[in-house]
Protein backbone atom coordinates (compact mmCIF):
# COMPACT_ATOMS: atom_id res chain seq x y z
CA UNK A 1 0.00 0.00 0.00
CA UNK A 2 1.72 2.77 -1.46
CA UNK A 3 1.40 6.61 -0.51
CA UNK A 4 -0.57 8.44 -3.04
CA UNK A 5 0.02 12.20 -3.88
CA UNK A 6 -3.49 13.22 -2.01
CA UNK A 7 -2.41 10.67 0.91
CA UNK A 8 0.98 13.00 1.64
CA UNK A 9 -1.41 15.98 1.45
CA UNK A 10 -3.87 14.65 3.78
CA UNK A 11 -0.94 13.74 5.81
CA UNK A 12 0.62 16.82 6.06
CA UNK A 13 -2.61 18.99 6.08
CA UNK A 14 -3.96 17.17 9.71
CA UNK A 15 -0.33 16.93 10.99
CA UNK A 16 0.44 20.69 10.68
CA UNK A 17 -2.96 21.39 12.32
CA UNK A 18 -2.33 19.08 15.27
CA UNK A 19 1.15 21.61 15.92
CA UNK A 20 2.39 21.54 19.35
CA UNK A 21 -0.07 19.10 20.49
CA UNK A 22 1.77 16.12 19.08
CA UNK A 23 3.77 14.90 21.70
CA UNK A 24 0.47 14.82 24.30
CA UNK A 25 -1.89 12.85 21.45
CA UNK A 26 1.66 10.52 21.13
CA UNK A 27 1.49 9.93 24.99
CA UNK A 28 -2.65 9.19 24.90
CA UNK A 29 -2.43 7.23 22.03
CA UNK A 30 0.33 4.68 24.13
CA UNK A 31 -2.17 4.67 26.93
CA UNK A 32 -4.77 3.36 24.60
CA UNK A 33 -2.92 1.37 23.46
CA UNK A 34 -2.14 -0.09 26.66
CA UNK A 35 -5.83 -0.15 27.66
CA UNK A 36 -7.09 -1.57 24.87
CA UNK A 37 -4.39 -4.21 24.51
CA UNK A 38 -2.89 -5.46 27.60
CA UNK A 39 -0.27 -7.93 26.06
CA UNK A 40 1.67 -4.52 24.95
CA UNK A 41 2.88 -3.61 28.37
CA UNK A 42 4.98 -6.48 28.28
CA UNK A 43 7.47 -4.13 26.09
CA UNK A 44 7.39 -1.50 29.40
CA UNK A 45 8.33 -3.85 32.66
CA UNK A 46 10.58 -0.87 32.87
CA UNK A 47 7.68 1.88 32.99
CA UNK A 48 5.07 2.78 35.01
CA UNK A 49 2.46 3.00 33.08
CA UNK A 50 0.04 4.60 35.41
CA UNK A 51 -2.10 7.44 34.21
CA UNK A 52 0.02 10.78 33.55
CA UNK A 53 2.85 8.86 33.73
CA UNK A 54 6.27 10.84 32.79
CA UNK A 55 7.97 8.04 30.78
CA UNK A 56 4.67 7.79 28.60
CA UNK A 57 4.87 10.92 27.83
CA UNK A 58 8.52 10.85 25.41
CA UNK A 59 6.14 -3.79 10.28
CA UNK A 60 9.66 -4.34 10.40
CA UNK A 61 11.24 -3.21 6.75
CA UNK A 62 12.51 -6.27 6.13
CA UNK A 63 14.78 -5.99 2.95
CA UNK A 64 16.16 -9.11 1.23
CA UNK A 65 19.72 -9.31 1.42
CA UNK A 66 21.84 -11.06 -0.72
CA UNK A 67 22.09 -13.87 1.00
CA UNK A 68 18.67 -14.16 0.99
CA UNK A 69 18.25 -13.88 -2.75
CA UNK A 70 20.96 -16.34 -2.81
CA UNK A 71 19.49 -18.62 -0.91
CA UNK A 72 15.71 -18.15 -2.62
CA UNK A 73 17.57 -18.90 -6.18
CA UNK A 74 19.14 -21.92 -5.04
CA UNK A 75 16.17 -23.52 -3.00
CA UNK A 76 13.41 -22.55 -5.98
CA UNK A 77 16.37 -23.87 -8.41
CA UNK A 78 16.10 -27.53 -7.44
CA UNK A 79 12.55 -27.61 -6.67
CA UNK A 80 12.38 -27.32 -10.56
CA UNK A 81 9.67 -29.10 -12.35
CA UNK A 82 7.79 -30.02 -8.97
CA UNK A 83 6.69 -26.37 -8.24
CA UNK A 84 3.75 -26.87 -9.65
CA UNK A 85 2.95 -29.88 -7.50
CA UNK A 86 4.09 -27.97 -4.45
CA UNK A 87 1.74 -25.07 -4.91
CA UNK A 88 -1.23 -27.56 -5.28
CA UNK A 89 -0.23 -29.22 -2.15
CA UNK A 90 0.63 -25.22 -0.41
CA UNK A 91 -3.06 -24.70 -1.48
CA UNK A 92 -4.29 -28.07 -0.32
CA UNK A 93 -2.63 -27.44 3.58
CA UNK A 94 -4.32 -23.87 3.53
CA UNK A 95 -7.45 -25.25 2.84
CA UNK A 96 -7.16 -27.54 5.33
CA UNK A 97 -5.84 -25.78 8.55
CA UNK A 98 -7.20 -22.11 7.65
CA UNK A 99 -10.79 -23.50 6.34
CA UNK A 100 -11.65 -19.68 6.26
CA UNK A 101 -9.33 -18.72 3.04
CA UNK A 102 -11.88 -21.51 1.23
CA UNK A 103 -14.49 -18.90 1.03
CA UNK A 104 -12.25 -17.36 -1.77
CA UNK A 105 -12.89 -20.05 -3.73
CA UNK A 106 -16.93 -21.24 -3.53
CA UNK A 107 -16.81 -22.13 -7.77
CA UNK A 108 -13.88 -24.29 -7.23
CA UNK A 109 -14.30 -28.43 -6.17
CA UNK A 110 -11.77 -28.33 -2.86
CA UNK A 111 -11.78 -32.39 -2.52
CA UNK A 112 -7.98 -33.71 -2.76
CA UNK A 113 -6.92 -34.20 -6.17
CA UNK A 114 -9.19 -31.63 -7.43
CA UNK A 115 -7.99 -30.43 -11.18
CA UNK A 116 -8.78 -26.92 -10.00
CA UNK A 117 -6.30 -26.98 -7.49
CA UNK A 118 -3.90 -28.86 -9.50
CA UNK A 119 -4.45 -25.77 -11.92
CA UNK A 120 -4.52 -23.43 -9.44
CA UNK A 121 -1.24 -24.29 -7.92
CA UNK A 122 0.79 -24.14 -11.24
CA UNK A 123 -0.25 -21.02 -11.16
CA UNK A 124 0.54 -19.40 -8.14
CA UNK A 125 4.00 -21.52 -8.83
CA UNK A 126 4.71 -19.67 -12.10
CA UNK A 127 3.88 -16.24 -10.35
CA UNK A 128 6.39 -17.43 -7.40
CA UNK A 129 8.99 -18.53 -10.34
CA UNK A 130 8.34 -14.95 -12.04
CA UNK A 131 9.55 -13.42 -8.86
CA UNK A 132 12.43 -15.45 -7.84
CA UNK A 133 13.88 -14.66 -11.35
CA UNK A 134 12.63 -10.67 -10.36
CA UNK A 135 14.05 -10.44 -6.67
CA UNK A 136 15.63 -6.79 -7.42
CA UNK A 137 12.64 -5.31 -8.46
CA UNK A 138 9.53 -7.18 -7.04
CA UNK A 139 6.91 -3.97 -7.72
CA UNK A 140 7.65 -4.22 -11.45
CA UNK A 141 7.51 -7.45 -12.00
CA UNK A 142 4.34 -8.19 -10.10
CA UNK A 143 2.41 -5.13 -11.17
CA UNK A 144 -0.37 -7.20 -13.26
CA UNK A 145 -0.99 -9.80 -10.71
CA UNK A 146 -0.85 -6.76 -7.63
CA UNK A 147 -3.37 -4.52 -9.64
CA UNK A 148 -5.64 -7.87 -10.00
CA UNK A 149 -5.71 -8.51 -6.52
CA UNK A 150 -5.98 -5.11 -5.38
CA UNK A 151 -8.92 -4.36 -7.32
CA UNK A 152 -10.62 -7.59 -8.82
CA UNK A 153 -10.05 -10.81 -6.72
CA UNK A 154 -9.56 -8.33 -3.25
CA UNK A 155 -8.28 -11.06 -0.71
CA UNK A 156 -7.79 -10.22 2.90
CA UNK A 157 -3.92 -9.35 3.65
CA UNK A 158 -4.12 -12.13 6.47
CA UNK A 159 -4.74 -14.98 4.03
CA UNK A 160 -1.26 -14.48 2.38
CA UNK A 161 0.31 -15.11 5.70
CA UNK A 162 -1.28 -18.60 5.52
CA UNK A 163 -0.65 -19.40 2.14
CA UNK A 164 2.86 -18.67 2.55
CA UNK A 165 2.76 -20.47 5.87
CA UNK A 166 2.01 -23.32 3.81
CA UNK A 167 4.55 -22.74 1.48
CA UNK A 168 7.25 -23.18 3.84
CA UNK A 169 5.33 -26.78 5.05
CA UNK A 170 5.96 -28.36 1.71
CA UNK A 171 8.92 -27.15 1.33
CA UNK A 172 10.28 -28.62 4.36
CA UNK A 173 8.61 -31.90 3.77
CA UNK A 174 9.62 -32.29 0.63
CA UNK A 175 13.01 -30.87 0.91
CA UNK A 176 13.91 -31.05 5.45
CA UNK A 177 17.86 -31.46 4.13
CA UNK A 178 17.51 -27.84 2.28
CA UNK A 179 15.49 -26.32 4.32
CA UNK A 180 17.69 -25.40 6.80
CA UNK A 181 17.23 -22.26 9.53
CA UNK A 182 18.45 -19.51 7.05
CA UNK A 183 17.25 -21.38 3.70
CA UNK A 184 14.01 -20.83 6.00
CA UNK A 185 14.46 -17.84 7.15
CA UNK A 186 15.38 -16.23 3.41
CA UNK A 187 12.25 -18.01 1.95
CA UNK A 188 9.98 -16.65 5.01
CA UNK A 189 11.08 -12.95 4.11
CA UNK A 190 10.98 -13.71 0.27
CA UNK A 191 7.06 -14.46 0.70
CA UNK A 192 7.06 -11.73 3.04
CA UNK A 193 8.32 -9.43 -0.12
CA UNK A 194 5.97 -10.99 -2.63
CA UNK A 195 2.78 -10.44 -0.27
CA UNK A 196 3.44 -7.06 0.37
CA UNK A 197 3.44 -6.31 -3.42
CA UNK A 198 0.68 -8.13 -3.65
CA UNK A 199 -1.18 -6.19 -1.31
CA UNK A 200 0.43 -2.67 -2.38
CA UNK A 201 -2.35 -1.08 -3.96
CA UNK A 202 -5.16 -2.05 -1.91
CA UNK A 203 -5.68 1.37 -0.59
CA UNK B 1 -13.09 -24.17 24.68
CA UNK B 2 -11.66 -25.60 21.56
CA UNK B 3 -12.92 -28.99 20.74
CA UNK B 4 -10.65 -31.80 19.01
CA UNK B 5 -12.18 -34.10 16.93
CA UNK B 6 -11.64 -38.06 17.82
CA UNK B 7 -9.59 -38.20 14.60
CA UNK B 8 -7.64 -35.17 15.61
CA UNK B 9 -6.66 -36.17 18.92
CA UNK B 10 -5.21 -39.46 17.04
CA UNK B 11 -3.20 -37.31 14.82
CA UNK B 12 -1.39 -35.44 17.08
CA UNK B 13 -1.10 -38.07 19.88
CA UNK B 14 0.24 -40.76 17.53
CA UNK B 15 3.06 -38.26 15.85
CA UNK B 16 3.94 -36.83 19.32
CA UNK B 17 4.55 -40.73 20.22
CA UNK B 18 7.41 -40.58 17.68
CA UNK B 19 8.62 -37.01 18.64
CA UNK B 20 12.90 -36.76 19.83
CA UNK B 21 11.62 -33.47 22.45
CA UNK B 22 15.45 -33.19 23.25
CA UNK B 23 16.25 -32.94 19.69
CA UNK B 24 13.25 -31.28 18.23
CA UNK B 25 12.91 -28.69 20.98
CA UNK B 26 16.43 -27.50 20.21
CA UNK B 27 15.57 -27.17 16.41
CA UNK B 28 12.05 -25.71 16.97
CA UNK B 29 13.62 -22.25 19.69
CA UNK B 30 16.86 -22.18 17.47
CA UNK B 31 14.72 -21.84 13.89
CA UNK B 32 12.34 -19.07 16.00
CA UNK B 33 15.56 -17.05 16.86
CA UNK B 34 17.18 -17.03 13.59
CA UNK B 35 13.26 -17.06 11.36
CA UNK B 36 12.88 -14.06 13.52
CA UNK B 37 15.75 -12.22 15.00
CA UNK B 38 13.58 -10.44 16.92
CA UNK B 39 12.64 -12.82 19.56
CA UNK B 40 16.53 -13.20 20.47
CA UNK B 41 15.10 -10.22 23.15
CA UNK B 42 14.44 -12.55 25.92
CA UNK B 43 17.86 -14.41 25.39
CA UNK B 44 20.02 -12.42 26.32
CA UNK B 45 22.32 -14.18 28.78
CA UNK B 46 22.09 -16.97 26.01
CA UNK B 47 26.03 -16.21 24.56
CA UNK B 48 26.76 -16.46 21.54
CA UNK B 49 23.79 -16.06 19.08
CA UNK B 50 25.57 -14.18 15.84
CA UNK B 51 24.78 -16.74 13.42
CA UNK B 52 22.79 -19.62 12.20
CA UNK B 53 25.31 -22.19 13.60
CA UNK B 54 25.95 -20.00 16.91
CA UNK B 55 22.28 -20.16 17.39
CA UNK B 56 21.47 -24.11 16.19
CA UNK B 57 24.68 -25.26 18.36
CA UNK B 58 24.21 -23.31 21.31
CA UNK B 59 23.94 -25.72 24.13
CA UNK B 60 21.68 -22.88 26.25
CA UNK B 61 19.30 -22.70 23.43
CA UNK B 62 18.92 -26.50 23.07
CA UNK B 63 18.63 -26.93 27.12
CA UNK B 64 15.92 -24.41 27.10
CA UNK B 65 14.14 -25.52 24.00
CA UNK B 66 13.93 -28.85 25.23
CA UNK B 67 11.67 -27.27 28.30
CA UNK B 68 9.69 -25.98 25.95
CA UNK B 69 8.65 -28.50 24.14
CA UNK B 70 8.56 -31.01 27.11
CA UNK B 71 6.24 -28.54 28.47
CA UNK B 72 4.02 -28.55 25.32
CA UNK B 73 4.11 -32.28 25.74
CA UNK B 74 1.28 -31.27 28.37
CA UNK B 75 -0.58 -29.78 26.30
CA UNK B 76 -1.25 -33.24 24.33
CA UNK B 77 -1.80 -34.99 27.12
CA UNK B 78 -4.88 -32.46 28.13
CA UNK B 79 -5.98 -31.46 25.01
CA UNK B 80 -9.35 -30.45 26.62
CA UNK B 81 -8.32 -28.47 29.27
CA UNK B 82 -5.49 -26.34 27.79
CA UNK B 83 -6.59 -22.95 29.51
CA UNK B 84 -6.31 -24.58 32.96
CA UNK B 85 -3.42 -26.17 32.07
CA UNK B 86 -1.43 -23.49 31.22
CA UNK B 87 -2.84 -20.64 33.56
CA UNK B 88 0.10 -20.75 35.75
CA UNK B 89 2.48 -20.69 33.03
CA UNK B 90 0.30 -17.90 31.40
CA UNK B 91 0.69 -15.83 34.64
CA UNK B 92 4.37 -16.35 34.40
CA UNK B 93 4.83 -14.94 31.06
CA UNK B 94 2.77 -11.97 31.74
CA UNK B 95 3.97 -10.79 34.89
CA UNK B 96 7.45 -12.48 35.45
CA UNK B 97 8.76 -12.70 31.59
CA UNK B 98 6.96 -9.80 29.94
CA UNK B 99 6.73 -11.79 26.74
CA UNK B 100 4.36 -10.14 23.64
CA UNK B 101 1.76 -13.47 23.09
CA UNK B 102 2.35 -13.06 19.50
CA UNK B 103 5.70 -15.34 20.13
CA UNK B 104 3.45 -17.88 21.08
CA UNK B 105 2.54 -18.18 17.41
CA UNK B 106 5.43 -17.62 16.38
CA UNK B 107 6.76 -20.58 18.42
CA UNK B 108 3.67 -22.45 17.03
CA UNK B 109 4.66 -22.45 13.52
CA UNK B 110 8.15 -22.92 14.02
CA UNK B 111 6.90 -26.41 15.69
CA UNK B 112 4.43 -26.96 12.77
CA UNK B 113 7.68 -26.47 10.21
CA UNK B 114 10.01 -28.37 12.33
CA UNK B 115 7.76 -31.79 12.28
CA UNK B 116 6.92 -31.26 9.00
CA UNK B 117 10.65 -31.58 8.03
CA UNK B 118 11.00 -35.15 10.12
CA UNK B 119 8.12 -36.13 9.30
CA UNK B 120 7.72 -35.19 5.39
CA UNK B 121 4.88 -37.62 3.70
CA UNK B 122 3.57 -38.65 7.00
CA UNK B 123 2.57 -34.98 8.05
CA UNK B 124 -0.07 -34.88 5.89
CA UNK B 125 -2.79 -31.72 5.20
CA UNK B 126 -4.70 -33.42 8.06
CA UNK B 127 -2.15 -34.09 10.23
CA UNK B 128 -0.74 -30.64 9.65
CA UNK B 129 -4.29 -29.18 10.12
CA UNK B 130 -4.31 -30.85 13.62
CA UNK B 131 -1.18 -29.39 14.72
CA UNK B 132 -2.34 -26.25 13.92
CA UNK B 133 -5.84 -26.20 15.94
CA UNK B 134 -3.73 -27.26 18.87
CA UNK B 135 -0.86 -24.76 18.38
CA UNK B 136 -3.63 -22.25 18.28
CA UNK B 137 -5.17 -22.93 21.10
CA UNK B 138 -2.28 -23.23 23.48
CA UNK B 139 -0.85 -19.84 22.63
CA UNK B 140 -4.50 -18.63 23.36
CA UNK B 141 -4.16 -20.83 26.36
CA UNK B 142 -0.47 -19.01 27.56
CA UNK B 143 -2.07 -15.41 26.68
CA UNK B 144 -5.62 -16.05 28.53
CA UNK B 145 -4.49 -14.79 31.73
CA UNK B 146 -2.78 -11.73 30.52
CA UNK B 147 -3.89 -8.37 31.69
Amino acid sequence: MVLSAADKSNVKACWGKIGSHAGEYGAEALERTFCSFPTTKTYFPHFDLSHGSAQTQREPTMVLSAADKSNVKACWGKIGSHAGEYGAEALERTFCSFPTTKTYFPHFDLSHGSAQVKAHGQKVADALTQAVAHMDDLPTAMSALSDLHAYKLRVDPVNFKFLSHCLLVTLACHHPAEFTPAVHASLDKFFSAVSTVLTSKYR
Amino acid sequence: MVHFTAEEKAAVVSLWAKVNVELVGGEVLGRLLVVYPWTQRFFDNFGNLSSESAIMGNPKVKAHGKKVLTSFGNAVKHMDDLKDTFAELSELHCDKMHVDPENFKLLGNMILIVLATHFSKEFTPQVQAAWQKLTAAVANALAHRYH
